[in-house]
């Protein structure tokens, strides 16, 4: 475990300007460390400490005494989520939001319960995902969108083209199944997605009238999208339900009834701007499709309210009900446009954690690891300009595999079909009809030798032997696969489609390979290495040959992360050389790569090339074969220099687990 | 036409509804008994055009599926005792040879690769069939036509034909038809309202589009066909498309929930 030392822990407690808070959480901090998994949490903790300035200083005090108790509970973002629960909840009620805080509130437990119980976009992000893929009919990317201050209007979805960010968590106020919410917040982006013109000029309109055009566009879209899909209106009709009971006339209250009764499509409201919007939506029904003819109405709608003196302040204004997108995906607001805005936002506070980490798991030894210390060995490279060899030229550090600083991936693989296809492949190419068993009890035919010495037998009186029968044989290759992982910088690169980078699948594959071969039986190991520089390949022992593979090990394939470079040859030279050891005579080196071999300290873009060629055949002639499954398209040119034949180019990159299962099985049976 | 092979002719119109310009295809490379593979997902219509085309050949259709455990003599016959002593019996490929018909290997990517190359000699310009436990070699009837079909999706991972196996046929590709067309065919094949059978195709159609992000295969026709069946039937929809779709195509969970997904959008 990672955690700041004390010094610095110290520093990052000035960021918070009550000293009463300041101290009492110094105090707690210790024992509270016990809640916090990772240092990410630790500096998350602190970060919403500072922002706890938002509340009184009682109701601050009040939570900081009470986070032993939530935190044993919730996880940091769960928290915040309930603090942000509260404080929506009890808006213009302090007295509730202390009670709340103090957990003396019936609320304050039910989203405490709520929360624990788990209910982010992580937890539902795997079926979300293709529900997204199939509604959608092709690859639509969920991203996560981050509640950044505590004190903020609730957060919606947005939409982009290509992709869909979702509120990292909604709260207990907004529903209570929240993959249904999910889902209708899914579907609402699909049909805007199909249906609505994109970034339509804003120019000169009033921003209510923005406000109430969207409202009516999000109701033109759900009609349409439910056409063939009626279960829809279902699914938005249960988020719709609290709107049934608003009697007030603010604008949020008259526009929650609109989007309600629009959805039910009844006139029956009680007020008249209302039923007015609604006689004016299905007058327009007819022909469903003119966008404009439905602006219309918005214009309208919009005008009226601002004859009703409606007040209306677009900095609080979210649309309703929690599912619906914040309409950025239909404007274009000129000059600062919100879309990009959004994405820029989570880019940069994507590559800001990264770095964190990356800072965090430079200078600290990891715990419980396999190789305890670093060993450094040499290894010579070839120099193909001038045909010779360079002596001790590289240096190979093995490194233990620091656990935690990265966040615990979902393997969504389906692991079964993987194991069933492993397993059945390793079994079918044991069934080997060239190794026959003469001389069964039983079996598919004669063994004719057999026969005739039984024939024999009886003619010449003696008891014959009944065994005359022969069947198939098992083949018992008992081969060593060392599965070599790439774990450079450029692994990290997102998949487009898809939430994960490729290391990550590389990882998710790796683990469902080793489990799925760990039942069978099979001698192999899981290696990785980067490379900065020739005095410094990094060379990582995930997996050894004589461990079997559990949660510990399952944890060292997550925690390995793509950085520096690709100087394959060195690696292939270290992993022959630990394959070698091994007994029995079938030896095998299984590469997993994403791009060419490079340095930062070649530019010769052949030199590495040609040193793993050379890797390659010293590899060959001390017998241990070498396999290549790349995952660069353009890889073919390069990587028959080095293979040879024994490559395969994944371009589909989510078929990576069963490319690599059957590579392995493959050459199981060389 | 020889009594053996009478039995195997077809003789009421299968239903099939053509979805392109698959059946003048077919005819012409008849005409020329050119080996033929139909190549397309699981439940999407091959074994059913098969039985179409034969039946409008007027021409016996024999068929077998692969398996896994299958041997060349399942194929070609083998010897069996009788009291006289041994007796030759032809395998269904041999009977289909001697006698003239269409012999269609479903799945034949199921049965091992050395079963498989005993169709060779069959397939080329030599049309014969060497029964060399038999000594003989027997010269396919001028009526004699091989189909094959194979399922290119994942199956391929642990199992493929081999180019010299391949490249001895003509090929149709097959997919799922178009909604329209698929939703007239469920509604036909399982007696149920279009209305119905188009919620169905639409379902499906947002499983394919999970195929290889996910799912290996999407939902069937022919898994629409039973699940509609089911609906007729008086089941109630979310039950139908759960025991007859969604829960027999994966194991995982997250997928079904997505599935299930699909099935509420599509039935209210």
């Amino acid at each position: 475990m990672q955690v700041p030392s004390a010094g610095r822990e110290e520093a990052a407690l000035e960021g918070i300007q009550d000293p009463l808070v300041r101290e009492q959480l110094a105090r707690k901090l210790p024992a509270l460390r016990r809640h916090l998994g990772r240092a990410e949490e630790h500096r998350a903790l602190l970060e919403l400490c500072e922002e706890l300035d938002e509340l009184d200083a009682g109701d601050r005090l009040a939570l900081v005494a009470n986070l032993d108790y939530l935190l044993e509970r919730l996880s940091v973002d769960a928290l915040r989520r309930w603090i942000i629960t509260g404080m929506r909840a009890c808006e213009e009620q302090p007295e509730r939001l202390t009670r709340y805080l103090r957990l003396e509130d019936e609320l304050a437990r039910a989203s405490l319960a709520f929360e624990a119980s788990g209910n982010g976009l992580e937890t539902f992000r795997a079926p979300l995902q293709f529900y997204a893929n199939g509604l959608a009919g092709r690859p639509l990317e969920l991203k996560n969108r981050r509640n950044a201050v505590l004190n903020g209007p609730p957060l919606r979805a947005v939409i982009t083209a290509n992709s869909l960010l979702l509120p990292e968590g909604y709260s207990i106020v907004d529903g209570t199944d929240h993959f249904r919410l999910y889902c209708a917040a899914v579907a609402h982006a699909v049909a805007h997605l199909r249906f609505s013109p994109m970034h339509q000029d804003a120019g000169s309109l009033k921003p209510m009238s923005i406000a109430i055009i969207s409202l009516i566009e999000d109701a033109r879209v759900e009609y349409l999208l439910a056409l063939d899909h009626p279960g829809l209106r279902r699914l938005w009709g249960r988020f719709h339900a609290p709107a049934r009971n608003e009697t007030a006339l603010t604008f949020r209250a008259l526009t929650r009834r609109l989007a309600c009764a629009l959805h039910d499509g009844r006139v029956e409201d009680e007020n008249y701007w209302v039923n007015k919007g609604v006689q004016l939506f299905r007058e327009r029904l007819a022909d469903p499709y003119d966008y404009r003819a439905f602006r219309e109405i918005g214009s309208i709608l919009a005008n009226d309210l601002g004859q009703m003196r409606v007040r209306f302040n677009p900095q609080q204004y979210v649309p309703e009900p929690a599912y619906c997108d914040d309409n950025s995906f239909l404007w274009n607001f000129g000059e600062p446009q919100p879309p990009p805005q959004q994405q820029e936002q989570l880019f940069v506070q994507g590559v800001r954690v990264e770095r964190v980490e990356r800072e965090d798991g430079g200078g600290e030894g990891g715990a419980g690891t396999l190789v305890e210390v670093e060993q450094r060995f040499s290894y010579p490279e070839w120099e193909y300009r001038t045909q010779t060899e360079r002596q001790d030229w590289v240096t190979l550090i093995e490194k233990p595999v620091q656990l935690g600083g990265s966040p615990r991936i979902e393997v969504t693989i389906p692991r079964h079909r993987v194991r069933q296809s492993i397993f059945s492949l390793i079994k079918a190419n044991q069934l080997s009809r060239s190794a026959k068993l003469r001389r069964q009890w039983e079996g598919d035919q004669l063994d004719l030798n057999g026969t005739i010495a039984a024939l024999v037998d009886y003619r010449s009186g003696v008891q014959p032997d009944p065994r005359v029968f022969t069947k198939p044989g098992r083949h018992a290759p008992k081969p060593s696969v060392l599965v070599l992982l790439d774990l450079s910088e450029s692994t990290n690169d997102r998949i487009p489609g898809r939430y994960d980078s490729v290391l990550d699948v590389a990882k998710g594959a790796t683990i469902v390979l080793c489990e799925a071969i760990g039942e069978a039986a099979e001698r192999f190991a899981v290696h990785g290495f980067s490379s900065n520089g020739r005095h410094e390949v990094e060379y990582f022992r995930v997996k050894d040959f004589d461990e079997p593979f559990g949660e510990a090990q399952a944890q060292r394939v997550l925690a390995l992360r793509g950085e520096h470079s690709t100087r394959i040859g060195a690696a292939l030279r270290h992993a022959c050389g630990l394959v070698s050891e091994q007994p029995g005579d079938h030896k095998v080196v299984l590469v997993v790569t994403d791009g060419e071999p490079s340095d930062v300290d070649v530019f010769d873009r052949d030199y590495l090339i040609e040193d793993a060629a050379m890797a390659v055949r010293v590899l060959r002639g001390r017998g241990v074969i070498s396999f290549c499954l790349t995952l660069d398209p353009k890889a073919k040119g390069y990587v028959s220099r080095i293979f040879g034949n024994d490559f395969l180019i994944v371009d589909e990159l989510v078929e990576l687990p069963f490319h690599l299962s059957k590579a392995f099985v493959k050459l199981l049976n060389r | 036409m020889h009594g053996i092979v009478e039995q195997y002719l077809i003789k009421t119109e299968p239903y099939y509804c053509p979805s392109g310009k698959e059946i003048d295809l077919f005819k012409s490379a008849y005409h020329l008994r050119l080996p033929m593979m139909l190549k397309g997902p699981t439940g999407c219509g091959k074994t059913r055009f098969v039985e179409y085309m034969a039946w409008l050949l007027k021409k016996p259709l024999i068929t077998v599926a692969c398996n896994e455990d299958m041997t060349a003599s399942d194929l070609v016959g083998r010897y069996l005792l009788d009291p006289s002593g041994t007796v030759w019996h032809d395998g269904p490929l041999t009977t289909a040879v001697r006698y003239g018909a269409i012999c269609y290997l479903d799945e034949i990517v199921e049965a091992r690769q050395d079963t498989t190359v005993i169709i060779h000699p069959l397939t080329d310009a030599r049309r014969i069939l060497p029964l060399d436990k038999k000594g003989e070699i027997v010269h396919a009837h001028p009526d004699f036509q091989l189909v094959v079909s194979y399922n290119p999706g994942y199956q391929s991972i642990s199992k493929d034909l081999k180019q010299s196996t391949k490249q001895r046929f003509g090929a149709i590709d097959f997919y799922y038809p178009d909604p329209e067309h698929e939703a007239t065919i469920v509604a036909h094949e399982a007696s149920v309202g279009h209305e119905v059978a188009a919620k169905l195709v639409g379902i499906a159609a947002k499983s394919r589009a999970l195929k290889g992000r996910g799912l290996e295969e999407g939902i069937s026709t022919r898994m629409l066909v039973y699940a509609a069946a089911l609906i007729r039937d008086g089941m109630r929809a979310m039950d139908a498309c759960r025991l007859a779709m969604t829960r027999p195509i994966t194991d995982d969970e997250a997928l079904h929930k997505a599935l299930d997904g699909f099935i509420e959008a599509h039935f209210a």
